[in-house]
């Protein structure tokens, strides 16, 4: 009981210490806003250390960039004060920086991979990747800096030099996530060395090498967020090796209970395509048809219900937030594709810094509304509204972007309708059928690789065998007279 | 001058007397008319053939250009974006 009883007020003495230190924070940072004794740039540098001590984050961001948008030089205190603020409170709220602020500074490391993700983002690639070489491997910024170039390279048409770059991003993250202490840091480390093995089969695929591209996909485990999402790109590494059957296996999956919230216009048009190889006419005209009656209608309705609310700066916000089941009323898509923007890292990192720019602003709203608290608060009803509308974009950007994906889609649905008619057409002309009196699946047609397992479908979904079907359908391309 | 007077007045009369007295003319057509289409006969030479026919030609087999997925370009590049 004693032993408790000291552990709690050792555990009270540092919390009053920290609550303590961090008024001192403050005042110190009064003083220093009403002094005149110091220069803009110097009051401001001063005060990003002051409002860092007493753990504003969001508000000591603030102050760095107006430091370095007034100052010429900067010290090794500052740039390691900076470095923090990038991972505490995130490194969109530097992104606004102009260039020539960040070229000033490029030479430094934690300056220079914002400079290097401002460039990418613009499609500045080649400054991007220049940017990007400043970051060092003892860097915590280092697998995303590596995961960055890789990209570019691969875009540039450099394969190898690309897979250089993923294999080193997938190496720091690994020892990164090893030595992590908190779980969220793990699994950010987690998911950056998933993306660079993602990059890998991309960029093996794009060489047409689909044999290694899914080796590179295996190696992504089923527990893994972006798992759901590579059984698409998957699926098209073995349509391109002719293995048609694995391939609408593969794509099924997204029809199980446990993936119903991936729905992707495009794997729809792979089936077709698939069944289309196969000769499977009539398949492909089902999923043509039924793409056309349901999915192309539920977007028609799921448009008229986003488009009222197209100038909204929160309407999309409070829809990532609403109950699944308030969703799923509104429109089966809105559903399917809330649950897909909750699970995006970039969702999870923006709402994350809100909630600590809010507490930040709740905090600071308890101090007496001196100038400088005045002042800060303004600056930070501003940051917490800005973040906020940053997830509003992203959700209204992703429900927009999936609107026009069933639109292109439905293009090529119709291209595939088209050929079906000009492929019968053809047959009729010359006076001949396809062999269509045989049976709908076989054993023989399973291409089934040593380390797989085969269990036949007994028409129920279970997990662990989720990803790994195939059909067994025999194509129908042969002809008779 | 009176003499020539008179003579032009006898003259004017004796004409148009001479006009009423001519005979008057009645036209008759038949009343059916049969054409024998069969038995016409056309000058010239036959260029076209008698019978129907489509001339054989390749039958031109349509294929149209499928989606093809080359590369993840895009879903890499938004992935790079959404990871901070």
């Amino acid at each position: 009981m004693k032993k408790y009883l000291i552990i709690l007020a050792i555990c009270f003495l540092g919390l009053h210490l920290m609550i303590v230190d961090a008024n001192a924070s403050i005042s110190r940072a009064h003083k220093i806003y009403n002094s005149n004794k110091f220069s803009t740039p110097t009051k401001y540098r001063l005060m990003t250390y002051e409002f860092y001590k007493s753990k504003y984050y969001f508000l000591a961001s603030i102050f760095a960039k107006e430091f370095l948008r007034r100052t010429k030089k900067v010290d090794d205190k500052f740039l390691k004060v900076f470095g923090r603020l990038i991972i505490k409170s995130g490194s969109e709220i530097f992104i606004d920086l102009e260039y020539d602020v960040l070229n000033k500074f490029k030479r430094f490391k934690q300056i220079s991979f914002i400079l290097g993700i401002k460039y990418f983002r613009d499609q500045e690639y080649k400054g991007a990747y220049r940017a990007l070489q400043y970051i060092p491997k003892k860097s915590p910024f280092y697998p995303e800096a590596n995961l960055t170039q890789g990209t570019i390279l691969d875009l540039l048409g450099y394969h190898k030099r690309s897979i250089y770059k993923y294999t080193a991003c997938q190496k720091a993250a690994k020892k990164l996530q090893d030595n992590a202490s908190h779980p969220k840091q793990q699994r950010y480390y987690m998911i950056i060395n998933e993306t660079c093995t993602i990059h890998v089969a991309r960029s093996f695929y794009k060489k047409k090498n689909y044999e290694k591209a899914l080796e590179m996909y295996d190696q992504i485990t089923k527990e893994s967020y972006l798992w759901p999402t590579i059984l698409l790109e998957k699926a098209w590494s073995n349509y391109y090796l002719e293995n048609y059957n694995r391939s609408l296996g593969l794509l099924v999956t997204y029809k199980s209970p446990l993936l119903k919230s991936y729905f992707f216009p495009e794997g729809e048009v792979l089936t077709a395509l698939s069944y289309l190889k196969l000769c499977l006419w009539d398949d492909a005209y089902y999923v043509i048809k039924q793409y056309y009656k349901v999915y192309s209608a539920r977007s028609i309705h799921l448009k008229k219900i986003l488009q009222k609310h197209e100038t909204s700066k929160s309407f999309y916000y409070k829809l990532v937030f609403a109950p699944l089941e308030y969703n799923e009323k509104q429109n089966p898509f809105v559903r399917n594709l809330v649950t897909q923007i909750r699970k995006k890292i970039k969702f999870g990192l923006d709402y994350t810094y809100l909630k600590r720019a809010k507490n930040e602003l709740k905090h600071l709203k308890r101090f007496k509304k001196t100038k400088l608290i005045k002042f800060a608060t303004q600056l930070l009803t501003g940051l917490v509204k800005f973040q906020s509308e940053s997830i509003n974009h992203f959700a209204q950007k992703s429900m927009f972007n999936f609107i026009n994906d069933i639109h292109t889609y439905s293009y090529e649905m119709f291209s595939i309708y088209l050929d079906i008619i000009a492929r019968k057409r053809t047959l009729l002309y010359e006076n001949k059928n396809l062999v269509s009196d045989r049976s709908r699946g076989s054993l023989e047609e399973v291409n089934i690789r040593t380390s797989h397992d085969f269990w036949n479908f007994e028409g129920a979904f279970w997990a662990d065998e989720l990803g790994e079907y195939s059909f067994g359908l025999k194509s129908n391309c042969e002809t008779a007279k | 001058m009176k003499t020539m007077i008179y003579i032009c007045i006898a003259a004017t009369i004796c004409l148009s007397s001479s006009a009423f007295c001519e005979e008057k003319i009645i036209y008759k057509y038949k009343k059916y008319e049969r054409f024998d289409l069969g038995n016409l006969q056309i000058k010239g030479k036959i260029i076209a053939p008698g019978d129907l026919s489509i001339k054989d030609r390749k039958h031109m087999k349509l294929r149209r250009k499928l989606y093809e997925k080359d590369n993840f370009n895009k879903e890499c590049i938004t992935d790079v974006r959404n990871v901070r």
